[in-house]
């Protein structure tokens, strides 16, 4: 789940500060209007991360596949909007405010390990029905690229080479017996996990224990920048001040 | 009598419709070791996912330590029966060494200081001391196997039961789980193991329960695996020792040794007399 250790500021912040400033993030995102405010939020948090030594590679990454969920998702909502002549800006504008939402909850997500994202929404007092939805979540995920890797490896081992194409006839049909089984082999070993979890004493409620540390002021902090970009650009919205007219 | 676990005529089918179990009459003593031999798909697995609830029975039913096995008692039969998995990739899931194996005792609520002294002790029984802060995805098999193990050592069960335990352990893991599972049965807990290796059925275990598709086939003392009828019925093999006994009619021996040591001793008996 992490995916550095050293010297990473915004790693070592706290879980719990993380997450509720994440969610401030994400809620005044979705309250901004113009589209190159929600750029320059994008922006200046990217800065932030860097700043705070963040490894922003590896993140925007893991980012593409979502980014580009998103991406469609606004495709679709836009076309909707098309009739009332502007769909095109509603499009942009939905896919810059998901695209924040998750480029910030991905980022604080990818900073914990798991348990720590359990830990954390356990004590602001999230569901537990909540809490173990998303604990599962991340498992099966974990247990879903684990999987494909596994079998990737006995295919080619088998003498499988992808073709060049995806017109290839049997590559298409080997990636699509693949994604099956990997779904099947997946959910059997998620519920062998679970088992797995039972033997021992899991009964959804209890959370690893972990000494309920202190927030300190480099958690603050780092609460507080998290929440600066999106916070600064809806207030200048609303006094209707736009810095893009510098520009002009 | 004292059974550590008794099961009548006990079916159950998987969602796909697999009969794994065909009807097991089973009663397992209390303080003993144990072993359940059979082949692949025997329905071994299937039966010790039972002994914990995890499995409930579909039709007869599972006495654990005189404990009815149904959806009531499940959380005190966790407690009761631990379990390792045949795959330690099934049960390893922590980001840490350390985490892992503290996972069973903080489910449990024991005060901090006690999990921190289990999971030492249960690390250091099985040589994993030093690999605390390690990812387990990155271990070695038999790494991961032995974290597995000590997963359920650290919740100090009263009935320990391990499925293929050896399987990717190197000799000296053998050894060293030989020891460990040793000294668990000598503080009193009984113990359940299942396996294909004939071998250490017949030199450790004091019973003996051979499976095959979904029964019951023989139980006794480990002198069935002498037995040509089951080891044949059982798609098994002879022990090592048995084989070589019985290739030695002239040894004229009337009961065919249960250890190394002991045909050790017989032979050399057998040679100072000649
Ligand atoms: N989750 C499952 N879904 C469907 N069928 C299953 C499942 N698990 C096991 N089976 C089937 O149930 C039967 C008994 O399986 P089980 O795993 O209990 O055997 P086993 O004696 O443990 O074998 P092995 O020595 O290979 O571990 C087999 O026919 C197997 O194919
Ligand atoms: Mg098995």
């Amino acid at each position: 789940m992490r995916l550095s250790k050293h010297n990473d500021v915004f790693q070592a912040a706290d879980g719990r500060v993380k997450l509720i400033s994440t969610c401030i993030f994400v809620a005044l995102v979705t309250m901004i209007y113009s589209w190159y405010n929600l750029v320059a939020v994008l922006f200046i948090y990217t800065i932030e991360l860097l700043a705070m030594n963040f490894p922003i590679y590896r993140h925007l990454k893991r980012l593409m596949i979502p980014v580009f969920l998103v991406g469609i998702m606004s495709a679709l909502m836009g076309l909707a909007a098309m009739s009332s002549g502007r769909g095109m800006e509603k499009g942009i504008i939905i896919f810059l405010r998901a695209s924040c939402a998750v480029y910030a909850i991905n980022a604080a997500v990818s900073s914990m390990t798991l348990p720590e994202v359990l830990y954390s929404m356990k004590v602001l007092r999230v569901p537990d029905i909540l809490v173990n939805l998303v604990g599962f979540t991340m498992r099966y995920a974990d247990v879903l690229s684990k999987e494909t890797a596994r079998m990737m490896t006995a295919r080619k081992s088998k003498g499988y080479s992808p073709g060049k194409n995806l017109w290839h006839f049997a590559t298409m049909k080997v990636i699509g017996q693949t994604i099956g089984v990997l779904f099947l082999r997946s959910y059997e070993r998620s519920e062998r996990i679970y088992f797995s979890m039972l033997s021992r004493g899991y009964t959804g409620g209890t959370m690893p224990l972990r000494e309920t540390s202190r927030i300190r002021t480099a958690d603050l902090v780092t609460g507080i920048l998290i929440v600066l970009a999106p916070a600064v650009f809806k207030v200048a919205e609303m006094g209707g001040i736009s810095w893009i007219t510098l520009l002009k | 009598m004292d059974y550590a676990v008794e099961i009548d005529d006990l079916f159950f089918h998987h969602k796909d419709g697999t009969q794994a179990l065909k009807g097991i009459n089973l009663r397992i003593m209390r303080g003993r070791r144990t072993v359940i031999l059979g082949p692949n798909g025997a329905g071994k697995s299937t039966l010790l996912l039972h002994l914990n609830g995890i499995y409930l029975p579909q039709r007869g039913r599972v006495k654990v330590l005189g404990i009815e096995v149904n959806h009531k008692n499940e959380k005190k039969l966790r407690k009761i029966a631990g379990l390792v998995f045949q795959d330690p990739d099934d049960q390893v899931f922590c980001p840490t060494v350390w985490e892992d194996v503290a996972f069973g005792p903080l489910n449990y609520n024991l005060p901090e200081e006690e999990v921190r002294k289990r999971v030492d002790e249960a690390l250091r029984a099985v040589r994993l001391e030093g690999l605390e802060q390690k990812t387990p995805f990155h271990l070695s098999y038999g790494q991961k196997k032995r974290v597995a193990i000590a997963g359920v050592l650290a919740l100090k069960p009263e009935i320990f039961i391990l499925d293929e335990p050896h399987a990717f352990l190197d000799p000296s893991g053998k050894a060293e789980l030989l020891k460990i599972l040793n000294s668990l049965n000598d503080q009193g807990s009984s113990i359940i193991v299942a396996t294909h290796d004939v071998n250490f059925a017949y030199e450790w275990a004091e019973d003996v329960v051979i499976m095959k598709n979904g029964i019951v086939l023989a139980q006794g003392g480990p002198d069935i695996l002498a037995d040509e009828k089951v080891i044949i019925e059982a798609e098994l093999e002879y022990p090592l020792l048995v084989r070589l006994f019985k290739k030695l009619p002239e040894a004229e021996c009337d009961k065919i040794p249960g250890s190394v040591d002991e045909a050790a001793e017989f032979l050399r008996q057998k040679m100072s007399t000649n």
